[in-house]
């Protein structure tokens, strides 16, 4: 198998629109949305993601027992869900065989040397088409703490310490070099540190005047008092309260940062809260309603029904959201969305949670491939997807079914610009050394080789133009960088 | 700790029905107080001089530290009179009843129970609950939001002491987290909470109730390790089997030691391969034995029960309890837990702009302290120069800020019972906050600083602001011999009359606490419209009152210099408000304590009632 650097040049745009089920995803599409400038989304794949679950090595019958792709699946089975009876071969190629789809490298025939998580299905069309980068041993923190390594991928800086919380992120610094109206939007609960921007003179601190906090795009108004609907009605205490506070806000200028937070919501939420309604409307009945495939990602499931589409309906609001910031870009300024998906932290019943996971984020009936089913082609060219998580899982089982931490992790960067392919090893060999064999008592974990600052500063780049990641993460020409891999090219 | 001799013992000699839902007939007693001595003022953590110390102080205090508590103007003012290390042992203590922070106010069917987390809950549950029929079955302990319900009515009842509830609900959610959506039941977290509670009212060593939280039902379904065990073959041979979950956080989550900034834990990966390996080991055949279980059952036949060396340290023990408790014996000395647990406490509970000044003070003091006492550490912390120090910032999370405004506008049992201000539902249904269902698993829940972040969280608020009815409900036909009674506590001039201006100033210190700092031109012209008239300044100050500019903003330089403007503000000011209890005409009167509401309204939507300034 070979395990180095399967970078192949396949990112041809023009393949996309020729696979079948991609196809037919973008005839489904309503009304599909355009881009005209860069977008990055970024989903923060918060505690520890086992990316390696998504993408295990091929095995067959045929495959050798010393085998590298062997001793892998039998240091994995529990984890695989695999029962012990089945620990074998037979059994190891059965779960690959029922579970997971093996795939070429793009554009060829040649075989890849591992699988795809069959229910990822819109993510194989997307690497089969070559618009997918799996970035391997990739490395933020070198603690396996989450909150610590959790601010150091969303700051894009291995400086920072597990007390940094108010330092700015690498999607607010994005934004606020790419100037003008840009924005980022937070489609999260609450806007993550990622988001937050630079504030002169402070690293350790940020301002963010540059996010906008969308966490249900359809519900972003003030109440306010209309006049021309109230007639009769202008002293009810309703309206006298939306008259006063609106009043009040216009007129309050607070210096103090602790203040001016709350002054800048309700100037931005008046002002693209309305904007944002006169563009879209209400979900299903507005000037641009919410495709049904969308809708049915987080809302109750249809009468005779019993099971919600998505495992996780605050990421399927998060894709509502995303669609609906995108049909809005112009109004926004939007170059940054940020998103999130949790429940990666599998110590325990790994397989069910994590197929899960995957099916809400990859599956064509799950986020991304509903979203994409409502794209136009420039929308495609102008959008980049990156996930990560803040480190990755222990190659072997431990005795819950799950796995605990390990440092090294995967980042996935998706988009019809993107240069599909493998950068790193994907299956190091050194974790197959004796001393830190997965059987070894002592010694688990996966390495990092790749810092997080090369990866997203490529990302930043492209979203940016120029060399824009140069100024975001300063240490990242001299980050560590796994032999042999080269992120310039990560675009194309 | 030693105390003084004030205790207060008044049977108030009725009987009745105890409420712990037995139906037993118990003898309703005024439990006994006593206050703790003075605490002694330290060199590591100064303490604020008397000058500082005033009203404002003391309700900065409550705000932060509990839920506002439901103390009178005049034992505020009391306690604003002492010194404030005498003041601080009465207003945070960790009994279930504080008469001087919560007192009873109106008949008191507490009495009947401990105050305790599960006395609360079996009284509002029983058959003498003071409770709605209807609502008492969502107050059982094993009822599927019962824990979230008891602990929000216990944080907002007038008769039970708050502090210690707003510490546990930290502890649950953001430090000692047990997550209800992580398999862990209503009936194991309500056990998880009372036990939690019960070790701080003891005064325990915070590293023993810490123990305690580790060796509870409610951890060990949130982490699974219940599952673990260390099993020894024929050969001697001992596997373990299990996660590392556990192993890892009761260090870094509890203790605060991620074991990378000492070069013993560093070298050879030390803290990973030793610490949290053996960790896991100790962590084993501690199971729920039965179904119902509430304690675990600490066995011997799968647990690693030979010494593991952990942290640089022999920890022995027959049972994982018995080791838990010498760990912790250990990590709360380590110099990470040292350096990063008191900045924990304090940036969870009261300051999310600590300076580096600030952590080195909060180190100093934790480090001295012999017996870490978490009572005693926050009270010496709420009495600081930092703590009043005008850099100090408090976002309020969505349910600290509800809360606190169910608090202050709750005037006595009847209001909380009825529950007219419905903080737990509006944090629950309308922020997404619930309790015990942290946002961030056991890494905790929405932060004030999140809270502050969110532009929707802004705009919630925001839009309560604007949606007048909650606060100012007057009558309930469901309740027919309640009225608002604003009046009862509003000031009054010495005609007995309650002037605009004084209700208004009064309000905004009850709300704000920041001594009326903030209360400027525009905040007077438009409270002050609201309460004089019941609409807004563009229409009160209108020269035409027939048509008025509903458009109209005033500037603050109008609302400062503009003659006009003041004239209006000065005008309003002077009005009275018909808030007299004993007033005969009860339109007016529900008329004015509505209005009153309507000012709530419009300042919880202010951005002083989101943050706090230590000053």
């Amino acid at each position: 198998m070979n395990r180095r650097n399967f970078l192949k040049a396949a990112g041809s745009s023009l393949i996309l629109p020729m696979l079948p089920g991609v196809m037919s995803l973008a005839q489904a599409a309503g009304v599909p949305l355009t881009l005209t400038q860069r977008v990055l989304a970024y989903v923060g794949l918060y505690g520890g993601p086992d990316l390696r679950h998504l993408c295990p090595p091929v095995i067959t019958l045929s495959t050798d027992t010393q085998s590298y792709a062997y001793e892998f699946w039998k240091a994995r089975a529990r984890s695989f869900g695999i029962a012990t009876a089945n620990q074998n071969l037979a059994g190891f190629a059965n779960h690959f065989a029922t579970h997971y789809v093996a795939v070429n490298l793009p554009g060829t025939s040649t075989p890849a040397g591992f699988g795809i998580f069959k229910e990822a299905d819109w993510l194989i069309a997307m690497w089969n088409a070559g618009y997918v980068a799996f970035v391997c041993n990739a490395v933020g923190a070198t603690s396996r703490d989450h909150a610590h390594a959790q601010l150091v991928l969303d700051h894009g800086d291995l400086t920072s310490t597990a007390m940094d919380r108010l330092k700015p992120g690498w999607g607010g610094k994005l934004v606020e070099l790419i100037g003008g109206t840009s924005r980022l939007a937070a489609l999260t609960n609450a806007p993550k540190p990622f988001c937050f921007g630079p504030l002169n003179g402070d690293p350790k601190n940020h301002q963010n005047s540059r996010v906008i906090s969308v966490k249900n795009s359809r519900k972003m108004q003030l109440a306010e008092f209309r006049a021309a609907e109230q007639v009769g009605k202008e002293k009810w205490s309703n309206n006298v309260l939306a008259r006063a506070l609106r009043s009040y806000y216009s007129a309050y200028n607070p210096s103090e940062a602790h203040y001016k937070v709350f002054k800048d919501h309700e100037t931005k939420m008046r002002n693209f809260g309305n904007q944002l309604y006169a563009r879209l409307g209400d979900e299903q009945t507005g000037n641009i309603p919410v495709p049904d495939g969308i809708r049915q990602l987080y809302t109750a499931p249809a009468a005779g029904a019993t099971d919600y589409r998505l495992n996780s309906t605050y990421f399927g609001g998060q894709i509502r959201n995303l669609h609906d910031v995108i049909a809005s870009a112009d109004i926004l300024g939007l170059r940054v969305a940020a998103m999130e998906y949790g429940s990666w932290d599998t110590h325990q019943g790994q397989e069910a949670g994590l197929a899960k996971n995957f099916s809400d984020l990859f599956g064509a009936a799950g986020g991304f491939g509903q979203l994409y089913a409502n794209l136009a082609p420039t929308a495609k060219d102008n959008l980049v997807i990156t996930l990560a998580g803040e480190f990755g899982r222990q190659l072997a089982s431990n005795g819950d079914n799950g796995t605990d931490h390990g440092r090294g992790g995967m980042v996935i960067i998706i988009g019809n610009h993107v240069k599909g392919g493998v950068y790193g090893e994907m299956f190091p060999a050194s974790e197959l050394a004796p001393t830190n064999k997965f059987v070894s008592k002592w010694g688990d974990d996966t390495v990092g080789l790749t810092s997080f600052e090369p990866i997203f500063g490529a990302v930043a780049d492209w979203v940016a133009g120029g060399s824009t990641g140069n100024s975001i993460f300063p240490n990242r020409s001299s980050a560590i960088i796994e032999s042999g891999v080269t992120l310039n090219t990560l675009f194309v | 700790m030693k105390k003084l001799t004030l205790a207060l013992a008044v049977s108030i000699g009725l009987v009745g029905c105890g409420g712990g839902g037995g139906g037993n007939s118990v003898e309703l007693k005024q439990p006994t107080v006593a206050w703790d001595a003075p605490i002694t003022p330290s060199a590591e953590l100064p303490m604020v001089d008397g000058v500082t110390w005033d009203e404002t102080a003391v309700r900065k205090v409550l705000h932060v530290f509990a839920f506002g508590g439901f103390a009178s103007d005049a034992q505020i003012k009391t306690w604003a009179d002492m010194a404030p290390n005498e003041a601080i042992v009465e207003m945070l203590t960790l009994d279930g009843y504080n008469p001087k922070l919560s007192p009873t106010i109106d008949a008191d069917v507490l009495n009947s129970t401990d105050r305790s987390f599960l006395g609360l809950a079996g009284l509002w549950s029983g058959s003498s609950s003071p409770l709605a029929a209807n609502r008492r079955d969502s107050f059982k302990i094993d009822s599927w939001a019962g824990p979230q319900n008891i602990a929000m009515l216990a944080s907002s009842t007038p008769g039970v002491n708050p502090f210690p509830h707003r510490l546990a609900i930290w502890e649950l959610n953001y430090h000692l987290v047990a997550n209800r959506d992580a398999d862990v039941s209503p009936e194991h977290l309500s056990t998880y909470y009372n036990a939690v509670q019960k070790s701080l009212a003891a005064h325990d060593p915070y590293q023993n109730t810490m123990a305690i939280a580790a060796g509870s039902v409610a951890i060990a379904q949130q982490y699974k390790h219940y599952r673990n065990f260390y099993d020894v073959d024929k050969n001697g041979v001992g596997t373990f089997k299990g996660n590392e979950d556990f192993a890892r956080e009761y260090h870094q989550l509890f203790f605060g030691i991620l074991g990378t900034s000492r070069a013993n834990d560093l070298l050879n990966n030390y803290h990973e391969v030793i610490t949290i390996k053996n960790t896991a080991q100790m962590l084993t055949d501690m199971t729920v034995a039965k179904d119902g279980d509430l304690e675990l059952t600490f066995g011997t036949k799968r647990h690693h029960v030979d010494d593991l060396e952990i942290m640089h340290t022999q920890i022995s023990g027959a049972t994982a309890k018995d080791k838990i408790l010498a760990l912790a014996q250990i990590d709360i000395a380590h110099p990470e837990s040292l350096d990063n647990l008191p900045v924990m406490i304090v940036s969870g509970l009261a300051n999310d702009n600590l300076s580096d000044a600030n952590i080195t003070e909060l180190r100093n003091y934790w480090k001295s302290m012999v017996k870490k006492d978490i009572l005693q550490f926050i009270r010496a912390y709420a009495i600081s120069t930092q703590f009043h120090s005008p850099n100090r910032i408090k976002y309020w999370n969505p349910a600290e800020r509800n809360v606190l405004y169910a608090n202050l506008t709750t005037l006595n049992q009847t209001e909380a019972y009825w529950n007219y201000y419905d903080p737990n539902g509006i944090s629950d249904w309308e922020d997404g906050y619930s309790q015990f269902r942290p946002e961030h698993n056991v890494f905790g829940h929405t932060t004030g600083q999140e809270t502050a972040q969110s532009g929707d969280k802004f705009l919630l608020q925001f839009n309560r602001g604007a949606s007048a009815w909650r606060f100012s409900r007057t009558t309930d036909s469901n309740n027919a011999s309640w009225f608002k009674n604003w009046g009862s506590i509003a000031p009054k001039d010495v005609d007995g009359k309650y002037p605009v201006e004084a209700v208004a100033e009064w309000l905004w210190q009850r709300y704000m606490a920041d001594g009326l700092k903030h209360f400027g031109p525009l905040e007077r012209l438009q409270l002050y419209a609201i309460l004089g008239t019941g609409v807004d300044a563009a229409v009160a100050c209108s020269a035409d009152q027939a048509n008025p500019n509903y458009d109209k903003i005033y500037s603050v330089a109008e609302a400062t210099s503009d003659a006009a403007a003041i004239s209006c503000r000065n005008t309003l000011a002077a009005k009275f408000m018909d808030l007299d209890p004993a007033g005969t005409d009860k339109n007016k009167r529900n008329t004015a304590n509505a209005r009153v509401g309507y000012a709530i309204h419009f300042m919880t939507a202010l951005p002083y009632a989101l943050v706090q300034e230590g000053r």
